[in-house]
């Protein structure tokens, strides 16, 4: 199921409201896990069970590291962690990554084994790094052991973060899980992230999504360089508006239900350079990569080559998290590689330059980047007619066309990438002061019309495209 | 938010997500929507298979949205919103000057069906052309609005040209076979040739093309004062005015008689519901008004007249010949009309049986281009 449906907003939320609330302080972990089970199984009614066993399996490791440590035996509570993750990442391994090896030695050897062909169980990456996380918290002494498979559970499947993340980890949440105090004030919050989320998503996000499906339908051998860039920006834009909507309206249900989850972005597009764009894009992603692979690794404690070799073992597999397939593979590396000539060689230029320049060269790249990204859509075809050599000139009719029609969404778009519509909301209510019932109105107009107007859009069965189906 | 303000902004939000959710609960299903003309998504029927294999929660999806209260409203608000952001199409739909609403027809075009299509009608013309002459053959794929009405067109609109196909089709074809109606309704593009709000050409379009066609076939002169116009309804909201849910233009239906108009008889379907006249008043109290022309679409509809011509015609057709049909009246002993889409005999052995002296193919482009029946010439 996802957010951006009318099934959720109007037969599973209120539902899950309602048992929620109606629900006494301790059964609410356990509304809140069976509500998730039916919210994942609605779409994977066969995966939920790949689910239950990944949290058994990692619940169970958790108690036996944590038993051992507390006996003193470490050798024993390291042999618990390496096969409770190990366990773990087999199951991402065999359901995301077998037809892709498979598929790759078909090619180099000229075999013919049979592929798989199984459908990616959804949101398998994001719950099996939160298994991880906890179980390698626990080892470390970071986090304190679940003895509740219900709270555990809860943890995992809660629908707010289930299929787009973000990655919680779970000493971000412990203490909330045990004992949480949902209030008015922290479900109002709630309610205005999952607004700004939704509007994000259902107005912005598929509406930059129809644009740049219009453009990468069309015949790319002629394609004008301008609308193969205006294509490529509005990816850019769906990618982002789309995934933090998804990040906005999971910390808002959050809060809801009196969780607060960490931010997962922050205002990427406003970067200056690509260390600085990863520092805000997908943020428990980068962090998770952070904690549990590359300051594993040694991180850039060990002189130049180490830092290399790490930061390259750490893009690739953030690379392939995105998908099994070359071109995330590619990705990763091409981010990797980017990162490390800006630490070993760029920063000092790049400082030097002035700031709308840094800011150019940044957007650049991170096009490019997402042009890799989809490449399954984008095609070769469309490389060439964003360098111009398409043959179909710099732009023609349909170029305006679609510029003058999408002017008012790329101006949204714009300008929702920046922090001025927070700022000037701010300074309305900031003026608005005391007067409760103006904060008031001010709020309620501007959630209704996100309200109506999605709905509205969710109606008439808009493109709704989710995109994290190969996660 | 201060907790005052949280109160209220809590209260609202649970009225609103509550409410509706109420309002959806309660609203009664529909079974057909006259507005969009489509039969409706029913509660899908529950059970395990359907449920593990996720057709149940699929079916339940299109279930809830197409049921969804006040559906049409929604819908407007959506297209109100588009045009605020000055969008010039919606759902496919350009916003065309003098309040036409055109169809794109993206895509129609390039499919394998479009291409199959054009490979069916050939080589049904090819066999006809072994026994007919090629005078008697008639082949005509009416260009759709899009193509004929630029002008109206938002700035720098480029749709898919739909001459490129019907290129295609007519060297495709045996030499004679095909009629040019593009070049007849250009000439004609500044007068009411098509619905602003409905797919269809009116009868004014079928009138010219009629004119021209006549004439190249030898069935003698048509002249525009041999017939009486009038006007049936002038609140005709047709079948793209649906699916923007705004207020439009409505459009007009008229209709032209011989003034000398010969009797005729109609037999639907081969049963015993016979008719004596095209014209169906009773739909005009309902959405779909252009079912005026004949009553909607059937099999075959035979008409019999008593003009002495020798010379028995078969259309093959879809919903655009419904406007050009009757012209042909005042020409033949017979006219059946004959559409693919609800006929289920073999069609060469009807036409063995039945001797026409003349056949025309009438559709429209996108119409033709998209239809998955055409196989059916084949039989």
């Amino acid at each position: 199921m996802i957010f951006s449906s009318l099934l959720f907003l109007f037969r599973f939320l209120p539902a899950v409201l309602l048992l929620y609330f109606i629900a006494p302080r301790p059964a609410r972990n356990l509304v809140l896990l069976l509500t998730s089970l039916v919210f994942y199984a609605w779409g994977e009614p066969v995966y939920v069970l790949l689910m239950i066993v990944s949290i058994l399996i990692s619940w169970l490791g958790g108690l036996a590291v944590d038993h051992f440590l507390t006996l003193g035996k470490e050798r024993e509570a390291r042999f618990s962690l390496i096969l409770s993750v190990g366990l773990g990442l087999s199951l991402l391994g065999f359901f995301k990554y077998t037809d892709f090896f498979l598929d790759t030695v078909n090619h180099l050897a000229g075999s013919d084994i049979p592929l798989l062909k199984l459908a990616l169980p959804i949101g398998i990456s994001f719950y099996t790094f939160q298994t991880i996380s906890y179980i390698i918290d626990v080892y470390r002494g970071n986090a304190r052991v679940q003895k509740n498979i219900i709270s555990y559970g809860a943890y995992v499947t809660m629908f707010p973060q289930l299929i787009a993340g973000p990655i919680v980890q779970y000493k971000t949440i412990d203490e909330q899980l045990r004992h949480r105090r949902e209030s008015a004030e922290e479900f109002a919050e709630g309610i205005h992230r999952f607004m700004v989320g939704l509007g994000k998503k259902v107005l912005l996000a598929n509406n930059a999504g129809a644009l740049w499906k219009t453009v990468y339908t069309m015949n790319a051998a002629n394609m004008p360089a301008a609308t193969a860039w205006l294509g490529i920006a509005a990816y850019t834009f769906q990618i982002y508006f789309d995934f933090s909507a998804y990040s906005d309206m999971a910390i808002g249900l959050g809060h809801m239900f009196g969780f607060r989850f960490l931010e997962n972005f922050d205002y990427p597009y406003l970067s200056k350079s690509i260390t600085e764009f990863w520092r805000r894009w997908h943020i428990s992603l980068g962090t998770w990569f952070r904690e549990y692979v590359y300051i594993p690794l040694g991180g850039n404690r060990h002189g130049r080559m180490a830092l290399i070799r790490n930061t390259m073992i750490v893009w690739l597999l953030t690379g392939i998290w995105h998908g099994a397939d070359w071109n995330f593979f590619l990705w990763g590396i091409y981010y990797g590689i980017l990162l490390l000539l800006e630490k070993l060689v760029l920063k000092k230029y790049l400082d030097r330059l002035p700031g709308w320049l840094q800011h150019v060269y940044c957007m650049f790249f991170v096009m490019m980047g997402w042009y890799i990204f989809v490449y399954d859509q984008a095609g070769f075809g469309m490389l060439k007619a964003l360098f111009g050599a398409s043959g179909g000139g710099v732009l023609n009719r349909e170029t305006v066309y679609l510029l003058y029609n999408n002017a008012v969404l790329l101006l949204f778009l714009i300008l929702g990438s920046t922090r001025l519509p927070k700022k000037a909301a701010a300074r309305l209510l900031e003026r608005a002061g005391e007067h409760d019932w103006i904060c008031i109105a001010l709020r309620g107009i501007f959630y209704g019309a996100v309200f109506f107007l999605s709905t509205a859009y969710l109606v008439d069965a808009s493109y709704n495209p989710f995109l994290y189906f190969r996660f | 938010m201060n907790k005052k303000q949280s109160w209220n902004i809590v209260t609202l939000f649970l009225l609103l997500i509550f409410g509706m959710t109420a309002a959806t609960l309660l609203k009664p299903d529909s079974g057909f929507s006259e507005n969009e003309n489509r039969t409706l998504a029913s509660r899908p029927k529950f059970c395990l298979s359907s449920l593990l294999s996720g057709e149940f929660s699929a079916d339940y999806e299109t279930y809830l949205t197409d049921q969804f209260v006040f559906r049409d409203q929604w819908i407007g608000l959506k297209t109100w919103a588009e045009r605020l952001t000055l969008r010039q199409e919606i759902n496919d739909i350009y916003f065309a000057g003098d309040d036409y609403l055109i169809e794109k027809h993206t895509g129609s075009f390039e499919t394998n069906q479009a291409s199959a299509n054009v490979t069916l009608l050939s080589s049904f013309f090819k066999k006809l052309s072994e026994t007919y002459d090629s005078g008697r053959l008639t082949a005509m794929v009416v260009p759709n609005a899009v193509d004929i009405l630029k002008d109206k067109l938002p700035p720098f609109a480029s749709p898919y040209d739909q001459e490129q196909y019907l290129a295609k089709i007519r060297a495709a074809l045996p030499a004679g076979v095909w009629f040019d109606s593009s070049r007849v309704l250009r000439g004609h593009s500044q007068e009411e040739i098509y619905y602003r709000t409905d797919h269809h050409w009116e009868t004014l379009g079928a009138y010219y093309v009629f004119e021209q066609w006549a004439g190249e076939k030898g069935l003698g002169e048509v002249r525009p004062e041999d017939y009486q116009v009038t006007t049936v309804t002038d609140s005709f909201e047709g079948t793209i005015a649906s699916k923007v849910g705004t207020k439009v233009h409505a459009d007009t239906i008229e209709i032209y008689r011989p003034l000398e108009e010969v009797p005729y008889l109609l037999t639907y379907n081969q049963t015993d519901d016979v008719r004596s006249t095209v014209y169906q008043p009773h739909v005009l109290d309902s959405k779909d008004k252009y079912s005026y022309f004949y009553g909607g679409n059937y099999g075959l509809v035979e008409a019999d007249m008593e003009n002495h011509t020798g010379r028995k015609l078969l259309v093959i057709k879809d919903s655009y010949a419904h406007c050009f049909v009757p012209f042909t009246y005042q020409y033949f002993d017979e006219v059946d009309m004959l559409d693919l889409r609800y006929f289920n005999q073999s069609l060469s052995a009807f036409l063995e049986e039945r001797q026409y002296t003349d056949i025309l193919f009438l559709y429209n482009a996108a119409g033709f281009a998209e239809d998955t029946s055409l196989a059916k010439l084949a039989t």
